[in-house]
């Protein structure tokens, strides 16, 4: 991806089109193997410490806690599978938009989200990696306007230089400097 | 940091220390805080403390603790240096703790003035800077004559109009005399706020002549249903269960006092209250020991909130709010807050007169409003209403048998009628500079906000909306979100794209 993905609508009122038939584009597909891979491997290192604990020949356990081991084991498949799905159906339906004068993000899969931040609006601006994402190469850009914490715009899964040249389009924009 | 400055001729850039009266101040603190310790430590010595410290030594230990406080109290007012620069304000405090506050003009949002009790007598002030940043940040000077703490603000203002050429144009500061006079609360105002925003307090006070019928039921019911509680739980828990309702009827009692002080609350926070605009500011003075000052600028306000419960609109009150942005912390007691200006149970005619002096050309109480769709009463309905209903009744048939059939009706019938006011009241509507928003149960609230305030906009859908074609729609704005569920799409698309207009082609400023 050499250019910037800047789309260049005309800015008349009435000729604007809706927030939702806009052109769009996807976050790295590897966002989503990531969160799979890590899903996985997290449950999995779980069962190996239950399993660990439970078969080990040092100790016996009482009984209470083999079977709240089994217990445990449970849940953890559960909320690992549920995690896994949500992440499977969902991470596919993340995308956004950056135009001239706004970023766009969508998101959800029960309720889908629109969030539109206006640039002019925007306060500051910061990209998050995490140890994962930078081992994937991967950026969260984080957008904050004066709305409040709870109203931060973050975009998951950019690619790092895809992140970095947004960042810089945004500090570049010509709104920021306004008061 | 000695350089003096020019443009502002009055103040000094050296480091200055507040009056010796300070002195008061930190003293009072200090009482207060350990009079909240002494809630825990009182009990603890009266159970056990006793025995470990010999009654003599109490009066000395007393004394022990007041020199120390004194001292502390002087070290406090001598360790505390400020200086008025023109870039900013600086203060230097604490004895061990040395902290040093830098806080530059454009941070400042709001200057607050306080006057305690017992800085009445020789008339000085607590100035309190708030700025965007945490509550940590913001800082207080205790113990200033008033007069310099005027001086402060006005330097605070002029930094700050020299700051942004674009109001400099505006006007020269207004000083006192141009005061326009907007609102004034009278005592009688403020007793029926006392009492509208204290519903527990009516509904307890209506229910005194029958305090002794009720005790006497709760106590007969107690012992009609002993056996079965004995039969259920055992022997011993029935002293517990004998314990669990006298400690609920304490609470009730506990809870008329507390609301009987917070009526007497609201009087001493609004005694005098008045509300002035200063050229392009309002300010709001009140207070019956402490005078308070909160002023906040015409051009801050994010969003005017014209509040009615039911109470007050049996009375024909309003409250209205004006908000400006949070900056990252909510107080969580309303009247205090520097953020929210309250003009307190005012008429219905005065709060709109009141509300379009800030939102010029407002029309939230002439609006036709947009309903939204009866599916959200649906929805709130099947999700939440009735599956709670479930569960009462439930336990109502399992109590009271055949019988429980009557408060179950009772409790579905109220929830339903409110919900589907609730829905009834929901409705937004837009001219060309504002938005509105009408909510409510009972009482009805009207919002009013610029679609130049907006931060940042939210379209929600859930799968099923989509086919509907509606949507859930947020509005962020420096003061909060508001958000209105099930909007035709046909209404909220355009509007969404009308706020997008007005803010990325325009460029509004939002302060």
């Amino acid at each position: 991806m050499e250019h910037l993905p800047v789309t260049n609508h005309p800015l008349y009122s009435q000729q604007l089109p809706c927030l939702g038939e806009l052109p769009t584009e996807p976050i790295a597909a590897r966002y989503r193997t990531l969160n799979l891979a890590v899903t996985v491997g997290f449950s999995l290192l779980v069962f190996l410490v239950l399993v660990i604990v439970a078969y080990q020949p040092w100790f016996s356990l009482p009984v209470e806690l083999e079977y709240s081991i089994g217990v445990a084991a449970i849940i953890t498949a559960l909320l690992g599978g549920l995690i896994f799905t949500y992440h499977f159906f969902a991470d596919r339906l993340i995308f956004y938009t950056l135009r001239e004068q706004d970023i766009v993000l969508y998101k959800g899969l029960i309720f889908k989200k629109v969030i539109c931040q206006p640039m002019l609006r925007i306060q500051h601006i910061d990209i998050q990696r995490g140890p994962l994402e930078r081992f994937a190469d991967l950026a969260t850009l984080k957008v904050y306007s004066a709305g409040g914490s709870d109203h931060t715009l973050a975009i998951p899964g950019l690619p790092h230089d895809i992140a970095e040249k947004m960042r810089q389009f945004v500090l570049n924009h010509s709104d920021l400097t306004r008061d | 940091m000695t350089s003096s400055t020019q443009s502002l001729p009055t103040t000094q850039a050296r480091w200055q220390r507040l009056s010796p009266w300070s002195v008061l101040h930190f003293l009072f603190m200090q009482f207060k805080q350990s009079v909240s310790i002494a809630i825990y430590v009182v009990p603890a010595y009266v159970v056990g403390g006793h025995k470990l410290i010999n009654s003599e030594y109490f009066p000395l230990l007393l004394l022990a603790v007041g020199a120390g406080w004194v001292v502390s109290s002087v070290l406090k007012y001598y360790f505390f240096q400020f200086t008025v620069s023109d870039k900013g304000i600086a203060i230097r405090s604490g004895v061990l703790d040395r902290t040093f506050t830098d806080l530059p003009y454009e941070r400042i949002q709001n200057v607050k003035f306080d006057q305690p009790f017992y800085f009445r007598f020789n008339d000085l002030v607590i100035v309190t800077l708030d700025t965007a940043g945490s509550a940590k940040q913001e800082a207080r000077f205790a113990g200033v004559t008033s007069d310099y703490a005027q001086l402060v603000k006005s330097t605070v203002m002029q930094a700050h109009r020299q700051q942004s050429a674009a109001h400099e144009a505006d006007s020269t500061e207004p000083d006192e005399s141009d005061a326009q006079l907007l609102n004034e609360r009278s005592i009688r105002d403020l007793i029926l706020h006392g009492i509208t925003n204290n519903r527990v307090w009516i509904v307890l006070g209506s229910l005194a002549p029958f305090y002794e019928q009720i005790s006497g039921f709760i106590f007969r019911q107690m012992n009609v249903l002993r056996p079965q509680v004995e039969a259920w739980f055992g022997e011993q828990v029935v002293t517990l269960w004998y314990v669990g309702v006298m400690s609920v009827l304490v609470a009730i009692v506990l809870l008329i006092l507390m609301a009987l002080f917070s009526i007497g609350g609201s009087v001493l926070m609004f005694y005098g209250y008045r509300l002035t605009r200063q050229g392009e500011k309002y300010i709001r003075r009140s207070g019956l020991l402490n005078r308070q000052e909160i002023s906040m600028k015409r051009s801050r306000v994010q969003i005017a909130r014209q509040q009615q419960d039911w109470l007050d609109r049996v009375l024909g009150r309003v409250n209205l709010y004006f908000e400006q942005n949070v900056t990252g912390r909510a107080n969580p007691n309303e009247l205090k807050a520097t953020h929210k200006l309250l003009v307190p149970s005012v008429t219905v005619a005065e709060s709109d007169e009141l509300t379009s002096n800030v939102f010029a050309a407002q029309r939230a109480r002439h609006m036709d409003f947009t309903a939204i769709h009866i599916r959200y009463l649906w929805r709130q309905l099947l999700l939440w209403i009735l599956p709670l209903n479930g569960l009462t009744s439930f336990v109502c048939f399992a109590a009271l048998g055949a019988a429980g059939a009557l408060p179950a009706l009772m409790i579905l019938t109220i929830t339903v009628t409110l919900t589907y006011l609730h829905w009834k009241r929901l409705g937004i509507a837009s001219d060309d500079n504002y938005i509105y928003v009408r909510k409510g149960i009972i009482g009805i609230d009207y919002w009013c906000f610029p679609l130049a305030k907006v931060q940042q906009v939210i379209v929600k859908q859930s799968v099923f909306m989509r086919r509907r074609q509606l949507s859930t729609l947020g509005f962020v704005l420096a003061s909060g979100k508001v958000s209105v569920p099930f909007v035709a799409t046909q209404f909220a698309a355009p509007l969404v794209e009308r706020v997008l207009y007005e803010v990325e082609v325009k460029k509004p400023g939002w302060m």
